[in-house]
């Protein structure tokens, strides 16, 4: 699906990845769909932020999502007797074990620098159009054979994604607003150094425990800066 | 898409009355009674293109009615903020032509333009078409499906009712 926004391509991508925008942006879909996938306070889940270095950046579900140990807590907690066929080919291909790791972890939810975003199971690629006009293209990510994933594969991304999307459509309004508000060029700066201090770093990047850390937003603009030429702290 | 059934057969007055209120009520954003309009057994699909097969392809809006509910119990919340506030709007419904009946429903296509402004006046356009349940006293709305002229190309946010 297509759609346009009215936003810098920049939003649409920093968005992705910043860990405490749903509490704003998405209550009405907490408050008449359905709950939010784990809480939103940061100091109750073990969910990490990472910044992976040249502008990819994450939000990694695996630790926390390792603790609950359920099966596709993200893909709307799907039982797996829904699923039988694939579970089947995942078992015959990969083993128990590891199939029911992979269940419980999902997929990843990682910005590639500049334009890409592995949203779970959708995939998200954004043009720029103007400074203040995006188009941000969505897929979902479609399995070839796997008929009984493939059809909630698709409701889920209707659900979520795109210009009619019970996420996407409102993150598209914070964007235009935003947008708005940049234009009046006051304040002069925006901080994003909320988590700073609680950053580590392993071979993996530099992470923060605290969900609502802006550490992969810091990443994707210091890397935006760095390859246009200027240097960010 | 559904051939015309017969160019000399008449929408019966009181189905293309049930089109204008739908219309009406989703310009005005009455959710509630946008959603009683529905069948228990229904549909509201926004395809991106006219032979999209919505088994295989993703599409604008692809609604049961449980999902209807959900949309529509999304935007009472008053804080679905793509329609906070709603989108003013007021859409033209015409060229309304039969084009299947069974013993329980009608089928009916139709035009429409409909001017939306919110930051900006967006106008969308394509052609609607309805089933209608009609064997009660009460008619139901038991499909809904709109062909955008522009579902191929890149469209703006579309959270209110099409």
């Amino acid at each position: 699906m297509n759609h346009r926004q009215q936003c810098n391509w920049k939003m649409v991508m920093e968005n992705n990845v910043d860990g405490y925008h749903a509490l704003f942006t998405h209550p009405s879909v907490y408050e008449a769909v359905r709950p939010a996938k784990v809480s939103h306070q940061p100091s109750k889940v073990d969910v990490i932020v990472r910044d992976l270095g040249n502008g990819h950046s994450e939000i990694d579900y695996t630790e926390e999502y390792l603790k609950l140990d359920d099966e596709f807590i993200w893909f709307g907690r799907a039982p797996r007797q829904k699923l039988p066929n694939y579970v089947a080919s995942l078992e015959a291909a990969y083993g128990p074990e590891k199939t029911h790791r992979s269940l419980v972890v999902g997929p990843p939810h990682t910005l590639v620098f500049p334009n890409l975003f592995l949203a779970e199971m959708n995939i998200m690629v954004v043009e720029p159009v103007a400074p203040g006009e995006t188009i941000a293209y969505t897929s979902p990510a479609l399995l070839p054979g796997a008929d009984e994933m493939n059809s909630r594969i698709l409701r889920r991304c209707e659900g979520a994604m795109g210009p009619s999307g019970f996420l996407i459509a409102d993150d598209g309004e914070i964007g235009a607003r935003n947008q708005l508000g940049l234009a009046s060029k006051n304040p002069e700066w925006l901080m994003l150094s909320r988590g700073f201090e609680s950053e580590l770093t392993d071979e993996t990047g530099t992470l923060s425990y605290d969900k609502s850390a802006e550490t992969p937003q810091r990443g994707f603009w210091r890397h935006w800066a760095s390859v246009m030429g200027s240097q960010v702290g | 898409m559904v051939e015309i059934l017969s160019p000399v057969t008449s929408v019966e007055a009181t189905h293309a009355e049930f089109l204008f209120l739908e219309s009406r009520l989703a310009d005005e954003s009455r959710y509630t009674e946008w959603e009683s309009l529905w069948d228990e057994d229904a549909l509201y699909w926004v395809p991106l293109h006219e032979n999209a097969d919505p088994e295989r392809e993703v599409s604008y809006i692809y609604d049961n009615r449980p999902r209807i509910a959900k949309r529509i119990a999304q935007l009472k919340t008053g804080l679905r903020h793509s329609q906070t506030p709603p989108s003013k709007m007021r859409r033209l419904v015409s060229n309304i032509e039969l084009l299947e009946t069974t013993d329980d429903t009608v089928t009916i296509g139709s035009n429409f333009v409909l001017f939306e402004y919110r930051f900006a006046m967006t106008i969308w356009a394509g052609r609607s078409v309805y089933t209608l349940v009609t064997n009660s006293d009460r008619i139901r709305l038991r499909r809904k499906v709109v062909h955008l002229v522009n579902g191929d190309a890149p469209v703006s946010t579309m959270s209110f009712l099409i």
